[in-house]
């Protein structure tokens, strides 16, 4: 089925929307709170809550792209349980993946509002200079915090290789800002 | 989250939805190369295995080598750059501190080691220090260089290639997803002369290798090192007495957030000193790995492989690898994580 109308089936008040969401975007929903969560009983209630948190959202929204709308709608969920969960430690790749984004990013002074839409503007500028892998790369890395491992067997590449793109991305990341004037 | 990461996240949360979708893209199955390729792949691999293989070179003005009968040029790896380095520690009192840097891959998820294997030696190199570091109370340290790595290559002969080992060894290394039915598997090849010093050694099998990387059925491709051309410094070593001793204190790296809640029970499986060889690293430096398993893993390991399909969870174990610097405390300056290196 078509985004569209699998959007529409929501805007009807259809049940059917939830199955057509979870047949078409189920998967994607489990590996977007997975790297952020470890246990299966805490991912399998994030899921739901996901497919409980579109049908609220619907409408009033009418999302453009229905996975990637999905896709934060879960996030958000997955990080409110990862707090509460913290205290239990229960997976620490979330903030290794801000650790290593830290050094490049994290030295900005962008507590203002205004100054973090113009970094997040330079990072999409960025990344639309960035080959679709290397992008690719970076975005499972540091929007959906996916493992080095998760990284290069989904894309049949060694760790090294992500490790390297990822490093040489970070490094041409922080001059793209310099050279922005936003560091 | 810590609320440091807070701007960071908020950051990430304003990518264009149009990125979102790409990186969620299935990726396909497609052969990275046609089918021939594979065959000839596979046959170069099993040749490897055999020892009768055979590499590379980007100096294509030496003799050249027949592929097909294992005819080489054994001169080949004399024009690759030797490793050179200190023979002794020169003054124990001039030299400097060294940044010492780990990047956790985050990998583990609590409960159990971040490597499924069917058995310990599934995860067992042939690292020539492998159970056999005594007597070492020294290594040379290397700066790291731009382009340690080479890009990946997909399915190029080996014809094709840079480098060629006249002496190596095959090692292979697999491990299993929670379902226990598909896995990774990760080769290396490395130059090997058991004639050499035991350091010696350990150079050629850290810097004189290309790992290999295997697509299931699908293909292969390998990454080449590119060994340091600048002078190693010596430094002296802590023993493994002492490398035991920080292990158990949880003084180690490790990818697994969660070894060091083992530190003190973990069954060390093997020890062996390994140079990390990343990118990130401002220094080329060894450590002393440890490869442990715990039987505290195995309840929660076999729960989850159950719940994910796995009939026979039993037939499974569970390891971490995990790292302590072998160069002596008062010459390192140890960052807990690396994001940029600072030379």
């Amino acid at each position: 089925m078509e985004d569209y109308e699998i959007v529409n089936l929501y805007w009807e008040r259809s049940e059917t929307a939830i199955s057509e969401t979870k047949k078409k975007y189920g998967h994607r929903i489990v590996y977007v709170i997975g790297n952020i969560l470890s246990l299966e009983q805490d991912v399998e209630e994030c899921v739901n809550d996901t497919y409980f948190g579109a049908w609220n959202a619907m409408p009033d929204a009418r999302p453009g792209y229905l996975s990637a709308f999905l896709c934060r709608i879960a996030k958000n969920l997955a990080l409110k349980r990862y707090k509460y969960l913290v205290a239990d430690k229960r997976n620490k790749s979330l903030e290794t993946a801000f650790e290593e984004l830290d050094g490049v990013i994290g030295t900005l002074d962008i507590e203002q509002e205004i100054i973090a839409k113009q970094v997040a503007e330079a990072v999409n500028a960025f990344l639309k200079m960035k080959k679709p892998l290397h992008r690719k790369i970076f975005v499972r890395r540091y929007y959906f915090c996916d493992s080095i491992d998760g990284i290069a067997a989904h894309l049949n590449l060694s760790k090294s290789a992500v490790k390297s793109i990822l490093f040489r991305i970070r490094k041409e990341l922080k001059k793209y800002l310099e050279s922005e004037g936003l560091m | 989250m810590k609320n440091r990461y807070k701007k960071l996240y908020d950051i990430m949360e304003l990518l264009e939805d149009g990125f979102i979708e790409e990186a969620l893209e299935e990726e396909s199955k497609i052969c990275r190369f046609p089918l021939w390729k594979c065959i000839v792949a596979a046959a170069c691999a099993c040749v490897l295995v055999m020892g009768s293989g055979l590499f590379l070179s980007k100096y294509k003005d030496s003799k050249s080598q027949n592929i097909g009968n294992g005819e080489v040029n054994k001169k080949q790896d004399e024009v690759l750059p030797g490793i050179k380095y200190e023979k002794n520690v020169a003054d124990k009192n001039s030299l400097e501190k060294i940044v010492c840097n780990f990047m956790s891959e985050g990998a583990g998820g609590g409960g159990h080691g971040w490597l499924i294997v069917k058995s310990f030696e599934d995860a067992a190199s042939k690292n020539p220090t492998r159970n056999n570091t005594g007597g070492i109370t020294q290594l040379p340290v290397f700066k790291n260089e731009d382009g340690l790595w080479s890009d990946g290559r997909d399915g190029q002969d080996f014809k094709e290639s840079e480098i060629y080992f006249g002496n190596r060894l095959y090692e292979e290394k697999r491990d299993y997803s929670y379902d226990g039915a598909s896995g990774n598997r990760w080769g290396v090849c490395f130059r090997s002369d058991k004639q050499e010093s035991l350091t010696d050694q350990l150079l050629e099998y850290t810097f004189y290798r290309l790992n290999f990387r295997f697509y299931g059925e699908e293909g292969w491709g390998y990454d080449i090192m590119k060994p340091p051309s600048g002078t190693g410094k010596m430094y002296p070593v802590i023993s493994l007495e002492e490398a035991e001793k920080k292990l158990r204190n949880g003084e180690f790296f490790s990818h697994d957030a969660y070894a060091v809640d083992v530190a003190g029970t973990a069954q060390v499986l093997s020890v062996e000193l390994e140079y990390m060889t990343e990118e990130y690293q401002s220094y080329l430096q060894p450590f002393y790995k440890f490869t442990i398993t715990d039987k505290s893993w195995y309840k929660e390991l076999y729960k989850i492989m159950e719940s994910q399909g796995c009939k026979t969870p039993e037939e499974y174990k569970s390891v971490s690898e995990v790292y302590v610097p072998a160069v002596r405390d008062e010459y390192i300056d140890i960052k807990d994580s690396a994001v940029l290196r600072t030379n």
